[in-house]
């Protein structure tokens, strides 16, 4: 497939030891998007931002773009990236906050760069303590190295980063509970309207909040320009999308989450083939083929899914959706006694999402038909 | 202020050990065994969940999702990682901890980030406060303009 070539874009130092380190980073390309953006106008590398129609990788799917174009002209602006990342089975922005910590830099200079914003700051949640200080050394490091603080490699611009440790609340991914839990208060989400912190966010004043993830693209979208980062698509929206956000129907590659039952969880970076016999299925990394039962989707605030023949035909049999269910049914399939009630427990309020897709985080499903061509999304749960 | 601090997860409102032993029991790490894991860890830490252990060594927590999913179930003493999946890893880590030979990369609770800020921009204060006066400004004005 075409798209096993497509390049790797936030990723692309997973091999590496020593990724989190200013060496490591300078040796792999590392400012050279944030050198060529400070070359360009601000309003270039926001139309840059805005051709690639990069996605919001934070789980709503808002085009980042069109939010930069929100935010309201004001003497005093702020960037807040979220990387309070807590959603059951999610572990994306806690790979590149360890790991990757000086391409999450970047692109925040790069974003400050367009925005024209002098103060940024990054929310990561406190339980990252090893990512805590591995990005407060690369903004460390970046200062250094000029990329970061006054006139940075020379232009006329500045900037400072603010890292800032969360204290443990699962609310505070909500970007207006973020911002309140960074002016110190509790992470209560604010009554709406105003919708968008674009136009009173952070200490009243105009705020964009993005994901770790659209952080991480910008470097690699500057340097290979917005129609390049297009170019390199793979992952198709379901339609009506299509319909709200016009042309942003595909998307390049983004990280999925895949663990549970296997022999290597890792980061779903490619699309997977199908599973036509067993033996090929076990060097795909699943344990035991004959176990699979109800699958989650990457995020449990969307619908299971299982097998009705799981037992017999393993992950090949046909999905379906359990929001249309019964728990005793998905019980039954699942092959769990009445007494493994935790299971149940657990499950119900995850398939007794209202309606079919439930939840708004729920975007980055492929329709059915598109599982055959792309491979269909792993395993994260299996059953007791 | 209680309000405040008893919001947020990671603020204690009574005394904990030098350890805070945190395993999560969410969907991922549940399924792969994150309860049973926090059974064992209640009789091999000598506290049960919530507590704290009479040397006054360990807290044990039961906590939400950790964002190490594909390490399940997740473990992390004093807000750190240490992927230790099984009881018996678990046990290790525990003597590990008691004699003190995980020190260098684990600091008692407390210490949650090591590598200190170093750096940052330097304003003028006049600069500063001229930036102050135009946002407020700005600020006034748009109230002025929704009352209108």
């Amino acid at each position: 497939m075409a798209m096993l070539d497509s390049p790797r874009i936030v990723t692309s130092r997973e091999g590496f030891d020593d990724s989190y380190t200013m060496s490591r980073y300078l040796a792999t390309g590392g400012y050279e998007g944030l050198k060529k953006a400070l070359t360009m106008f601000p309003e270039a590398v926001a139309k840059e931002v805005d051709d690639a129609s990069l996605l919001g990788r934070g789980g709503a799917g808002f085009p980042a773009g069109r939010k930069w174009s929100m935010l309201r002209k004001s003497p005093v602006s702020y960037l807040v990236v979220n990387g309070d990342e807590s959603e059951p089975a999610t572990f994306k922005d806690h790979f590149l906050v360890e790991r990757d910590p000086h391409q999450l830099i970047e692109g925040v200079i790069i974003a400050s760069y367009a925005l024209q914003v002098s103060q940024a700051f990054i929310f990561l949640r406190g339980e990252f303590a090893l990512g805590l200080e591995r990005v407060q050394q690369a903004v460390n490091d970046a200062y250094e190295h000029g990329a970061l603080g006054s006139k940075i490699f020379g232009s006329d611009f500045s900037l400072d980063i603010v890292i800032h440790p969360g204290a443990g609340a699962y609310i505070c991914g909500e970007e207006t509970a973020l911002i309140e839990a960074l002016e110190g208060k509790r992470g209560f989400p604010r009554i709406k309207p105003p919708f968008f912190p674009a136009v009173t966010g952070l200490y009243g004043e105009p705020t964009v909040v993005n994901n770790v993830e659209t952080m991480a693209n910008l470097p690699w979208i500057v340097l290979n320009g917005g129609s390049g980062f297009r170019r390199s698509r793979w992952w198709t929206f379901r339609r009506h999308e299509t319909l709200r956000f016009g042309r942003t129907r595909k998307q390049p590659r983004r990280l999925r989450n895949r663990d549970g039952e296997e022999h290597l969880p890792r980061f779903d970076l490619r699309p997977q083939p199908r599973w036509r016999n067993p033996q090929r299925q076990e060097d795909q990394g699943l344990h035991s083929w004959r176990r699979v039962g109800p699958l989650v989707w990457s995020r449990s605030s969307r619908p299971a899914a299982w097998s009705r023949r799981s037992r017999r035909k393993g992950i090949d049999a046909r999905f379906r959706f359990s929001g249309c269910h019964g728990r005793n049914e998905l019980r039954r399939a699942c092959g769990v006694a009445h007494h493994e009630v935790l299971l149940e427990r657990v499950l119900w309020p995850v398939h007794a999402v209202p309606g079919r897709f439930g939840l708004d985080r729920a975007r980055d499903v492929p329709p059915r038909a598109r599982w055959r061509s792309h491979g269909r999304p792993r395993v994260v749960a299996r059953p007791l | 202020m209680r309000g405040t601090a008893s919001f947020y997860d990671m603020f204690h409102l009574e005394p904990v050990g030098k350890y805070v032993v945190g395993i999560c029991t969410n969907i991922a790490c549940l399924l792969a065994g994150g309860q049973e894991l926090l059974e064992h860890a209640e009789t091999s830490l000598g506290c049960a969940v919530g507590s704290t252990s009479d040397d006054g060594l360990f807290t044990l927590e039961e906590t939400e999702c950790l964002a190490d999913c594909n390490i399940a179930p997740c473990v992390q003493v004093n807000h750190r990682f240490v992927r230790t999946t099984t009881p018996e890893a678990l046990d290790q880590l525990a003597n590990e901890l008691r004699s003190g030979r995980r020190d260098s990369d684990i600091p008692s609770h407390g210490t949650l980030i090591r590598v200190r800020r170093s750096v940052g921009l330097r304003a003028e204060k006049s600069e500063v406060s001229g930036q102050r006066a135009a946002a407020k400004a700005a600020r006034d004005e748009r109230a002025s303009g929704e009352r209108a």
